[in-house]
C-alpha cells in the first residue's frame, strides 16, 4: 500500500515537471524587435467575441493605444477646453467661438499603410451623429477643406463655450472616435449627411430622420472588422479571451518616438485581479485601483510606484430638501457636524481618497482655480463638533431625549443610508456613517441592495431623503457645480435661459429641491442655479472669461458651504501604478499622466531598459 | 415471510421497540472519542450563537478608525475588520442568519425530500414515477447557478428567503436516497408482513419505513447542512447578492477582496474568523454524520 | 426493446424539462427590476459623461424595446429556442447570446470533466484504501483528510492555489486560458501554453470534489466488505490484491449514480473557480453578465448548464445497465 502513495505522488510530481517545462518553453516562444509593455486595459475589460470596433459599447479597442481621436481632453480643472493633440497636430476657433478648423498629423497613416484623410474625420462624425454624441457638442456639420483639414461648425443658435471638446474626451471618457472611411464608410448610407441634417429639425420628419439615425447607429454598433486598423502607436495582432497583444503600429506618425516593440494587455474581471499582478510585479504600469492601505503597502513592496493626482470628483451624501427634517438648513449644517470625514474616508477610500477639507461642492484640488487663498480660509471646514451639532438641532426645534433625537413633530428621527449594490467604498463608508449616527442618537440602518439600476431612478424621483451622490465632477466649474445647482436641482438650460423644473418632472431629474435663493452670511442672497448657468455661458478662450467664471464660483462655494446641499466626504485621488523595473522615463506631469499610457508612449515617454 | 407472518402487527412493533431500546447505550458512540465529543460541543456552540448571538451584543457595533484590521488581541481576541469592530462579535452575531438559513433549508430538504422518496419507494409505480421525475427535475437544476440567477430578483434580505431559496432547489438528493432505502426496505420481511396484514400504507410508511429510515436522513441532513452553508457563504461572498447586515459570507467577501488577506497577513485575522468558523462546522457536522452512521450500521463500529 | 423505450421516455422527459427550465428563466427576465439602459447609463455618467451626453447616448445605442403582448413575447421566444436562438446579448451590443455561450461551454467542460476525472481516481483509490484499513491510524488519518478537503469551500481552495502558484512561487500563469503571445494552431508553444492554463483551474476541481469521492467510495466499500463473496474470497484465501479488486469493482458502481450529481455540482464551483482564475468559461460569463446586468447571457448560460446536467443524467441512467450486470439482467 505504501507502494501506491508512491506512485501517486509520482504522478503529480510528473504533472508538475511537465508543466514547468511547457512552462519554461512558452516564455521564450515568439521574438518581436522592441521591449514588451504589460499593463491592463484602462478603460477596456477584455471580453471574449467583442469587436474590435470603438463604438460598441463592449468593445476589445485600447483608447490612445489603437483607438485614437483628434484630441485628448487634458482634464484641466480651470480651463475645460484644453485638449492635448492626438490625430489632430493643430486646431484654431474662429473668434465668434462657432467653428474650429483641424489641421491633421501630417504624415498619419492607418496600420495598413494608407494616410488618414479629412474624409476619415467627416465619416467618423457622421457615426458621432448617429451615436448622439455630436448633438451634445452642439455640433452642426464638418466640412472638408482639403485632404488634411477639417472644418467643424456649431449648429445654428447654438451656443457651447465648450465647442473645442469635440476634438476628443479625456481617455477614459472618450467617444468621438476617428475610424476609417475604407472599413466604416459602406455602412453609411450616401444620404446621412441629409439625415442628420433633417433629424435637427422639428415635426414627424425629424423623428423619423432620428429612427433612422438610431437604426444606423446600431448597424455601426454592431460592426465587427476583421482586422484592426490602427491610426494609433499600436494595433492589435491578436486577442484571446483573457489577453491582448498589440504590436508597434511601424506607419504611427509619431513611430520614431515609439521606444516599444508590443504591449500585452491582461483582462481583469475584478480589483483582487490588479492585486496579484501588481504584487507579482508583472505590470508595468496599473490603471487607478482603489485598494485597504495594507494591499497598498503590499503593492509598494512589490517594487510598484505610485502616482497620484488630484481626480476631478468627490463622494457625498444627498439630501431632499422637500422632506423635513432636511428642509431646515440648521438640520444640515448639524450632520456636517457629526459625520466625522476623516474616520470615513480612512475606511471608505483609504488609499485613493483625502477627506474633504470643507463643503465646497468642488474638490480640494481646484479651489485655486475659483478662489483666492483667503477666501477659501473663510470656508466653515465643518470639523467635527456634536456640540454645536446638538445646539444647531435643538435651536431647529428637534429634541433629544434619553439619548436619541425626535423630530419638532414627536416622531424619533431615524435615517435610512441606502448603498446602490458593488460600490464598496460607499458600503464602508455608509458602515462608519452608520456608527457616528447612531450613537449621537439617530438610529441610521444602511439599506444595501439596490443595483444601480434601481438606486438612480429612486434617488432621482425623491424617494431617498438621503443618499449617496458623486459630486464635483470636472474639469471645469460648470460641469462641476451643476452636479448640485444643474439638472438634479432641476435646473434645465433652454437657449439662453435656464429653467427650472420641480420634483417629479421628467425633463429634470430634481431631487435636491434646494430653494431658489439662499441668504448667505457675507454673501448676500444668491440664486445658485442661475450663477451655475452663467458659468456655461462664459467664453472661457479669454481671460476676462476665467476672471468672471472665478468669481461665479466662488459666491455658489459659499452658498454651498453654508446651505450644506450636500455632505461633500472626500474628493478622490487617481492612484496610479508605474514599475520602473524594465522601464524608465514614466512622465510625471499631470496632464499626460492623467491619460491612458498609449498617449505617454507616443509622446516618446517610457524608454526599455 | 414464513417466520414473520406468525407475529401479529402489534407484536412486531413491540419486538422492535424492544430492539431499539436494548441498545440505548448506542448513544455513546457520539460521545466515544474525543473528536466526537468536541464535535459535539461545537455544534451546540454554535446553534446558541444562532439563537441568542445578536442579543449579546449592541446593534450598533462599537467601531474604531485607528485600529482597523487588528490582530488578536485581549481587547479584540479575533482582531478587527475594515472599520475596526470586533471580528468576535461579527461571528456571533452573524451565525444567525448563516445558521438558521441552513437549518430552515435543510428542515425543507428532510420533510420534501423524505415524504418525496417514501412515497417514490413505496409506491413504485404510478406514483412513484410521477414523484421520481420531479425529483430529476430539481436534481437536474444546478443548486447555485439556480440562485445566482435568482439573485437578479431576488436580494435574500431576509434568512428566510435565503432558507426556502435553498431548501426548495435542495431535497432531490435526500428523496433520491430516500427512495432507494425504502426499494429495499419494502422487500425486507417485516415490511411485507405489515403489508400483507393490510395495514394501509400511510401506517406502514409512518410506522415501519420512517424509523428505519430515520438514520440516512440524519446523516444526509449533516452533510446536506454544510452544503446548504457554502451555498450562501458562497453568493455572499462572490458579492452576486448585496447585504446590509453583517454575516460570515459578507466578513469573506470583505476580507479577500478588501483587504485581499490571502496575501496580507495584517488582515489574516480577518479572513480566517469566518472561515475556520465555517470549517468547524462543517467538520463538526462530517464527524457526527459518521457517528449516525455507526450508530445505526454496526458494521462500521470498532469491536 | 426494453432500452429503445426507456431511451424515448427519458428523451422526453428531458425535453420537458428544458422546456419547463427555459419557461422559468422567461419568466425570470420579465422580473428583473431596473433595466439595463438605465446601467448604462449611469456607466457613462460615472466615466464623465454629462447626464444629457449619456441619456442620448444610451437611446441610441438600446433603442426601445418593442411593448408585445406577454404571450405572444413568450411564444417568440420559445420559437427562437427551438431555432437555438437565445436572444442578443445587451453588454455586447448586436452579438447573439448562442454565440457567447457557446464559445464559453467548451472551456468549463474540458476543465470540469478533466477534474472529476482526476478526483474520481483519486477520490476511489484512497477511499479504499481508508476502507481496508479503517481500524489503523493511516485510515483514520485518510478519512479525516477526505473530510478536512471537502470541508474547505471551493472558492478558497481556488483563491489557495492561486496565490501559491501565481503570486508566491509563480510556476504558473496568472489566470487565462491560453497566453497571447502564442501563434494559435498546432504546435507545442501554443498548446503548452493552454496546458499550463488550466493545470491549476484543474486542481481546483479535483479538489473540490476529491474529499467526497474518497468519504463515499469508504463507505461503499464498507458495506460491501461484509457480503458474503468477499468473505468467501477472503476464506479462500486469494490475494489481497485480487479480493480488494473485488470490492473496488463492487463498490464502486453505485458512485456512478452520483456522477451526474456531481456534474451539476462541478457547474456550480466553476463560478468560484473561473472566477479567480479568470478562465474564459460559463461560469466567469456568468459573473460577469450579473455585473454588467446582462440578462440574456446569464439566463442563456444558465440554461446551457441546465441542458448539459440533463443530458448527463439521461446519459448516467441509460448507461447504467451496461455497467451493472445485475440491473441489465433485472
Amino acid at each position: 500500500m505504501n507502494n501506491r502513495r508512491f506512485r501517486l505522488m509520482a504522478v503529480s510530481l510528473a504533472v508538475a515537471t511537465t508543466a514547468g517545462v511547457i512552462a519554461g518553453c512558452s516564455s521564450s516562444g515568439s521574438g518581436t524587435s522592441g521591449a514588451t509593455f504589460t499593463t491592463i486595459g484602462y478603460t477596456t475589460v477584455i471580453t471574449p467575441g467583442a469587436p474590435m470596433n470603438p463604438f460598441n459599447v463592449t468593445n476589445n479597442v485600447f483608447p490612445t493605444f489603437d483607438a485614437m481621436q483628434l484630441g485628448w481632453n487634458a482634464g484641466n480643472s480651470a480651463n475645460p477646453n484644453q485638449e492635448l493633440p492626438g490625430l489632430a497636430k493643430s486646431w484654431s476657433l474662429s473668434p465668434d467661438g462657432t467653428s474650429l478648423t483641424v489641421h491633421l498629423q501630417s504624415g498619419a497613416k492607418w496600420s495598413n499603410g494608407k494616410p488618414v484623410t479629412a474624409t476619415d474625420v467627416k465619416d467618423s462624425a457622421a457615426i458621432w451623429f448617429a451615436q448622439g454624441t455630436a448633438q451634445t457638442y452642439n455640433l452642426g456639420g464638418v466640412s472638408v477643406d482639403n485632404s488634411s483639414t477639417v472644418t467643424f461648425t456649431e449648429a445654428a443658435g447654438a451656443h457651447n463655450n465648450l465647442f473645442e471638446t469635440v476634438l476628443g474626451g479625456a481617455s477614459g471618457s472618450a467617444t468621438q472616435w476617428i475610424v476609417p472611411a475604407a472599413e466604416y464608410g459602406h455602412l453609411l448610407p450616401s444620404s446621412v449627411w441629409s439625415t442628420i441634417q433633417a433629424s435637427e429639425g422639428t415635426g414627424s420628419a425629424a423623428t423619423a430622420a432620428t429612427t433612422t439615425l438610431t437604426n444606423l447607429a446600431k448597424t455601426i454598433d454592431a460592426y465587427a472588422p476583421k482586422t484592426d486598423i490602427s491610426a494609433g502607436p499600436f494595433y492589435i495582432k491578436r486577442l484571446n479571451n483573457s489577453e491582448a497583444l498589440l504590436v508597434k503600429n511601424t506607419d504611427f506618425y509619431g513611430a520614431s518616438k515609439v521606444d516599444i516593440g508590443q504591449v500585452i494587455m491582461e483582462h481583469q474581471s475584478g480589483a483582487q485581479q490588479i492585486y496579484s499582478y501588481l504584487e507579482g510585479g508583472k505590470l508595468d504600469a496599473a490603471p487607478y485601483t482603489a485598494m485597504a492601505s495594507n494591499v497598498y503597502s503590499q503593492v509598494l513592496a512589490a517594487g510598484n510606484k505610485p502616482v497620484r493626482m488630484p481626480s476631478l470628483v468627490a463622494s457625498a451624501i444627498t439630501f431632499n430638501e422637500q422632506v423635513a427634517p432636511y428642509n431646515n438648513v440648521k438640520v444640515r449644517q448639524a450632520l456636517a457636524y457629526v459625520i466625522n470625514r476623516d474616520a470615513v474616508q480612512k475606511v471608505g477610500e483609504p488609499t485613493s481618497g483625502t477627506p474633504s477639507t470643507t463643503i465646497s461642492g468642488a474638490v480640494s484640488a481646484a479651489l485655486p482655480d475659483y478662489m483666492t487663498q483667503t477666501q477659501s480660509a473663510s470656508l466653515n471646514p465643518y470639523a467635527p463638533n456634536t456640540a454645536k451639532a446638538t445646539s444647531l438641532l435643538q435651536s431647529a426645534g428637534l429634541k433629544l431625549k434619553g439619548g436619541k433625537w425626535y423630530l419638532a413633530n414627536g416622531k424619533p428621527w431615524t435615517i435610512t443610508l441606502p448603498v446602490p449594490q458593488g460600490f464598496a467604498d460607499w458600503t464602508s463608508a455608509s458602515s462608519v456613517i452608520k456608527s457616528e449616527l447612531t450613537s449621537f442618537g439617530i438610529p441610521t440602518t444602511i439599506t444595501g441592495g439596490p443595483s444601480w439600476t434601481e438606486y438612480q431612478p429612486n434617488l432621482f424621483t425623491g424617494k431617498y431623503p438621503v443618499g449617496w451622490w458623486l459630486i464635483a465632477l470636472g474639469p471645469g466649474a460648470y460641469s462641476t457645480f451643476s452636479r448640485i445647482y444643474g439638472t438634479y436641482d432641476g435646473y434645465v438650460p433652454a437657449g439662453a435661459t435656464v429653467k427650472r423644473y420641480p420634483l417629479g418632472n421628467a425633463a429634470a431629474d430634481n431631487f435636491l429641491n434646494t430653494p431658489d435663493t439662499v441668504s448667505v452670511p457675507g454673501a448676500g442672497t444668491l440664486n445658485p442655479g442661475q450663477l451655475t448657468f452663467q458659468l456655461s455661458q462664459l467664453n472661457l478662450g479669454t481671460s476676462a472669461g476665467l476672471a468672471q467664471q472665478k468669481q461665479i464660483a466662488t459666491k455658489i462655494i459659499q452658498a454651498v458651504n453654508y446651505e450644506v446641499p450636500v455632505i461633500q466626504l472626500w474628493d478622490y485621488i487617481d492612484l496610479q501604478f508605474v514599475n520602473s523595473k524594465r522601464f524608465s522615463d514614466f512622465p510625471t506631469s499631470d496632464t499626460i499622466v492623467g491619460q491612458d499610457p498609449g498617449l505617454w508612449i507616443a509622446d516618446g515617454y517610457v524608454k526599455a531598459k | 415471510m414464513t417466520t414473520t407472518v406468525a407475529l401479529t402487527p402489534e407484536q412486531l412493533q413491540r419486538a422492535m421497540r424492544r430492539s431499539r431500546l436494548r441498545s440505548s447505550n448506542r448513544w455513546l458512540l457520539f460521545v466515544n472519542s474525543p473528536g466526537r465529543a468536541l464535535s459535539c460541543l461545537i455544534i451546540v456552540v454554535f446553534t446558541l450563537m444562532a439563537i441568542v448571538g445578536p442579543y449579546l451584543y449592541p446593534a450598533n457595533l462599537p467601531i474604531n478608525v485607528n485600529n482597523i484590521y487588528a490582530p488578536p488581541s485581549l481587547a479584540h481576541p479575533l482582531g478587527t475588520d475594515f472599520e475596526g469592530a470586533d471580528n468576535l462579535a461579527l461571528i456571533v452575531t452573524g451565525a444567525r442568519y448563516v445558521l438558521l438559513a441552513a437549518a430552515l433549508a435543510a428542515a425543507i430538504t428532510i420533510v420534501i425530500g423524505t415524504a418525496a422518496g417514501l412515497v417514490a419507494g413505496y409506491y413504485p409505480r404510478m406514483a412513484g414515477q410521477v414523484v421520481m421525475r420531479v425529483t430529476d427535475f430539481v436534481l437536474a437544476i444546478p443548486g447555485f447557478p439556480v440562485l445566482l440567477v435568482l439573485s437578479t430578483i431576488w436580494q435574500f434580505g431576509a434568512l428566510w428567503e435565503m432558507g426556502i431559496a435553498l431548501g426548495v432547489f435542495g431535497w432531490g438528493g435526500i428523496a433520491r436516497a430516500v427512495r432507494a432505502q425504502t426499494l429495499s426496505l419494502r422487500e425486507r420481511p417485516f415490511v411485507e408482513a405489515a403489508r400483507g396484514l393490510g395495514l394501509p400504507g400511510r401506517r406502514v410508511i409512518t410506522t415501519e419505513l420512517l424509523p428505519n429510515i430515520a438514520p440516512y436522513i440524519g446523516m444526509n441532513l449533516m452533510l446536506t447542512l454544510t452544503g446548504f452553508i457554502y451555498t450562501e457563504v458562497g453568493l455572499f461572498f462572490l458579492g452576486a447578492v448585496s447585504y446590509s447586515t453583517s454575516n460570515w459570507g459578507v466578513m469573506l467577501n470583505n476580507a479577500v477582496f478588501q483587504a485581499n488577506a490571502v496575501t496580507s497577513t495584517r488582515a489574516l485575522a480577518y479572513l480566517l474568523s469566518p472561515l475556520i468558523s465555517i470549517l468547524l462546522i462543517t467538520i463538526a457536522l462530517v464527524t457526527l454524520a459518521n457517528a449516525v452512521d455507526e450508530f445505526f450500521n454496526p458494521r462500521l463500529r470498532r469491536i | 426493446m426494453g432500452l429503445a423505450r426507456r431511451l424515448t421516455a427519458r428523451l422526453l422527459w428531458g425535453l420537458i424539462m428544458i422546456w419547463l427550465v427555459a419557461s422559468a428563466t422567461f419568466f425570470l427576465l420579465l422580473a428583473v427590476p431596473g433595466n439595463p439602459a438605465a446601467a448604462q447609463e449611469a456607466q457613462d455618467i460615472l466615466h464623465g459623461m454629462t447626464p444629457q451626453q449619456a441619456q442620448r447616448a444610451t437611446a441610441a445605442i438600446f433603442g426601445y424595446v418593442p411593448r408585445q403582448p406577454l404571450i405572444d413575447q413568450y411564444r417568440h421566444y420559445l420559437w427562437q429556442l427551438l431555432h437555438l436562438n437565445l436572444g442578443i446579448s445587451i453588454a455586447q451590443e448586436g452579438t447573439p447570446v448562442s454565440h457567447i455561450v457557446a464559445s464559453a461551454f467548451p472551456w468549463t467542460v474540458v476543465l470540469a470533466l478533466s477534474g472529476i476525472l482526476i478526483s474520481f481516481v483519486v477520490g476511489v483509490c484512497l477511499g479504499v484504501l481508508a476502507a481496508i484499513k479503517r481500524h489503523r491510524l493511516s485510515g483514520d488519518a485518510l478519512s479525516l483528510g477526505g473530510a478536512f478537503v471537502n470541508a474547505i469551500p471551493t472558492f478558497v481552495i481556488a483563491i489557495l492555489l492561486f496565490y501559491l502558484f501565481t503570486t508566491i512561487w509563480a510556476i504558473f500563469p496568472s489566470g487565462g486560458n491560453v497566453s497571447v503571445i502564442e501563434t494559435p494552431g498546432f504546435n507545442a508553444g501554443y498548446i503548452g501554453s493552454l496546458v499550463t492554463h488550466a493545470v491549476l483551474p484543474v486542481v481546483a476541481y479535483a479538489l473540490a470534489i476529491v474529499g467526497a469521492w474518497l468519504l463515499t467510495t469508504k463507505a461503499s466499500v464498507i458495506s460491501v466488505l461484509g457480503d458474503d463473496f468477499i468473505l468467501a474470497a477472503e476464506l479462500r484465501g486469494l490475494r489481497r490484491l485480487t479480493v480488494a479488486r473485488y470490492i473496488t469493482r463492487n463498490a464502486m458502481l453505485p458512485l456512478f449514480t452520483i456522477l451526474a450529481i456531481a456534474l451539476g455540482l462541478l457547474f456550480g464551483g466553476s463560478i468560484f473557480i473561473e472566477d479567480v482564475f479568470n478562465y474564459p468559461g460559463l461560469g466567469q460569463l456568468m459573473i460577469n453578465s450579473i455585473n454588467t446586468k446582462d440578462f440574456p447571457v446569464l439566463d442563456g448560460a444558465f440554461l446551457l448548464i441546465t441542458v448539459a446536467v440533463i443530458l448527463a443524467n439521461i446519459l448516467a441512467d441509460l448507461t447504467y445497465p451496461l455497467i451493472d450486470p445485475r440491473i441489465r439482467k433485472g
